[in-house]
């Protein structure tokens, strides 16, 4: 294993005519890291990873995988890595079993038993033998993320994997992901829009719109480490009085979400003051919870509350 | 280079893989099979109520093989539209261009399949003629009552060079099929435009070859045919060498006029459409 970046994006841009689909995207992706790659539709995610896997030439930039020029040294960059783009694709008139031999035979062949083994990773092992053409949508998905896994790459680039999937198979890949990259240091670029998912599993992100890295850093860095709400359970009957009570006592912003439950602003509130001071007003807590700001909110806070396409 | 050579080897034997059980490709050899055959029965059968016979077999074989070459090419030339067209129609390619493969090499395997398909289509169609011939009138040596006029060795000698100037002329079409197929973004489209250009190449030829113009002056000058365009014409040119050999005239020399030219315009052809294919492999986007 080298110490070089997985992946390093350097002033990446690609226009389409007059149209700049994206600009200037630096990526860093360290080896053996699980890298969130978020942005709302059309913000320049498959774009910038046809980039990175010279499908599409950039306008400008370059891209390194391990450290290899992907333009010109492609062999070399891309020998090590494992993808899917954009949906899966297959010869239909194949079984399952057929294309994922037909495609390893590109690069010198696998074994039936790899291909038995990501057959039973993705869950195909049973239609593994029928014709493409009678797959379900979420059986097409897995056979493509069945053959990013083929030859057991140390990077693996997987765009919008769990597209289509059942809550099942969306839970199994992001397992899956993670037992790859601890069995083996598979560094893996994931794009999602599953940012629930993408927030147990992913070290660091990179929220990109309009074709602009937003942010880019640890979980962490872009939700932010403190928590800054705080959700509050009383008994029913006392709800109006503790929104009044925190407003009053100690200038929050609190507000109901529920009946007997409410939600407010941390600041520097030191909550075991605040929950004495309920208590002593006669106010019955039963549950008192720090909450950090999820992704999701990061991600609309960062990326606006309405999605238009540009 | 050796690295090359395997790679390209590798993509051939997954294009075999996979064109040997693509319907269209099956259902286009089995015509060229389903009409060859049938063809020479209505063939013989039509000589018997004229009350003529072939002299010989390889009389029957040779004449059947014109009339199969006229059809089976232009069923050939539609599978070819789908060699490379069929990766970018189902989006595969995404797969085939993020292993370790280039583009060039991508396209020359696309080359390698299309002469594949041409041999394959040359094999099929004398198998079927020459086996309708020895079928009716008997092959082996050449006679003229109870005199041998040539050995079966100078008869399949003569084959074997005819076929391999077919194999020029069908190459040529093979490259401006992939040519098309490498511009297209659905099979149907390269399709309709093969047949389109097809078609109209094949128009070419009613110029008469009277018309022309001159390239070069004075004695080293030589006129050029407008009709030379319709390059698919020169498929005929080879069986035409053959037409006096059942009659006991041996071909004086393959490499005369007609060949030469032959080779000429089928290479030129050939390259030029494959420089095209290559310009835009080389330089396209596959936003699939
Ligand atoms: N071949 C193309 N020609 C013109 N515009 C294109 C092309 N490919 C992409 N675009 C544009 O580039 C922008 C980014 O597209 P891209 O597919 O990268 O988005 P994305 O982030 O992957 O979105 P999604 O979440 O919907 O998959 C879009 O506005 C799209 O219309
Ligand atoms: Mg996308």
């Amino acid at each position: 294993m080298t110490d070089e970046a997985a992946i390093r994006a350097e002033g990446l841009s690609k226009h389409f005519g007059d149209f700049v689909a994206v600009a200037d995207v630096n990526l860093e992706v360290g080896a053996g890291e699980i890298f969130g790659f978020l942005g709302p539709n059309g913000a320049g995610k498959t774009t910038t990873i046809r980039m990175l896997l010279g499908l599409i030439s950039p306008s400008a930039g370059r891209a390194l995988l391990f450290g290899k020029d992907i333009r010109r040294e492609f062999k070399r960059a891309i020998r090590n890595v494992g993808a899917f783009v954009e949906g899966p694709a297959f010869y239909s008139f194949l079984s399952g079993r057929r294309n994922l031999r037909l495609f390893g035979t590109l690069s010198g062949g696998v074994s039936e038993a790899r291909i038995d083994e990501v057959l039973d990773w993705t869950g195909l092992t049973a239609p593994a033998d029928s014709r493409v053409a009678g797959y379900s949508q979420g059986m097409r998905q897995r056979l493509g993320i069945a053959l990013a896994l083929l030859e057991a790459p140390r990077l693996l680039i997987l765009d919008e994997p769990t597209n289509g999937l059942d809550p099942q198979g969306t839970r199994e890949i992001r397992e899956l992901m993670g037992r790859i990259r601890s069995e083996s240091g598979t560094t893996i670029l994931v794009s999602s829009h599953l940012l629930g998912e993408m927030e147990r599993i992913c070290d660091r992100v990179a929220i990109i719109a309009g074709g602009t890295i937003l942010q880019q850093g640890t979980l962490d860095d872009v939700i932010g480490r403190e928590s800054q709400r705080v959700e509050l359970d009383v008994t029913p009957e006392h709800g109006e009085r503790a929104i009044q009570h925190l407003r009053e006592r100690f200038q929050t912003d609190a507000h109901s979400t529920r009946r007997g439950a409410l939600e407010f602003s941390r600041g520097s509130l030191d909550l075991a003051v605040l929950n004495r001071s309920l208590v002593e007003a006669g106010i019955d807590v039963s549950g008192l919870t720090p909450r950090r700001r999820s992704l999701e909110q990061a991600f609309v806070a960062l990326t606006g509350e309405h999605s238009s396409i540009r | 280079m050796i690295d090359s050579l395997a790679t390209i080897s590798r993509l051939v034997q997954a294009d075999v893989m996979k064109l040997s059980r693509y319907w269209v490709v099956i259902a286009g050899y089995a015509a060229m099979a389903i009409v060859a055959i049938p063809g020479a029965m209505f063939f013989y059968m039509g000589e018997q109520a004229l009350n003529v016979t072939s002299a010989s077999g390889y009389e029957f074989a040779f004449s059947l093989m014109v009339r199969c070459l006229d059809f089976s090419s232009s069923i050939l030339f539609v599978m070819l539209c789908i060699v490379f067209s069929i990766d970018v129609s189902n989006s595969t390619i995404k797969y085939i261009l993020t292993r370790p493969v280039t583009r060039l090499e991508l396209l020359l395997s696309k080359y390698a399949v299309a002469g594949l398909m041409v041999v394959i289509t040359l094999a099929l169609l004398w198998v079927a003629c020459l086996g309708a011939g020895a079928y009716y009138y008997g092959l082996g040596e050449l006679r003229e009552n109870d005199y041998v006029i040539f050995e079966a060795s100078v008869m399949y000698k003569n084959i074997a060079f005819a076929s391999l100037f077919l194999a020029i002329a069908m190459a040529a079409q093979a490259s401006m099929a992939v040519a098309i197929s490498a511009h297209s973004s659905t099979m149907g489209g390269a399709i309709i435009i093969g047949l389109i250009l097809y078609t109209l190449i094949g128009i070419m030829a009613v110029i008469p070859p009277t018309l022309g113009f001159e390239v070069g002056s004075g004695s080293s000058a030589f006129f050029v045919p407008y009709s030379i365009v319709a390059f698919t014409s020169q498929l005929v040119a080879p069986m035409v060498m053959l037409d006096d050999l059942p009659s006991g005239v041996d071909v004086e020399s393959w490499w005369n006029g007609d060949m030469q030219r032959l080779v000429f315009v089928c290479g030129s052809v050939g390259i030029g459409f494959f420089a095209l294919a290559a310009a835009r492999v080389r330089k396209r986007d596959f936003t699939l």
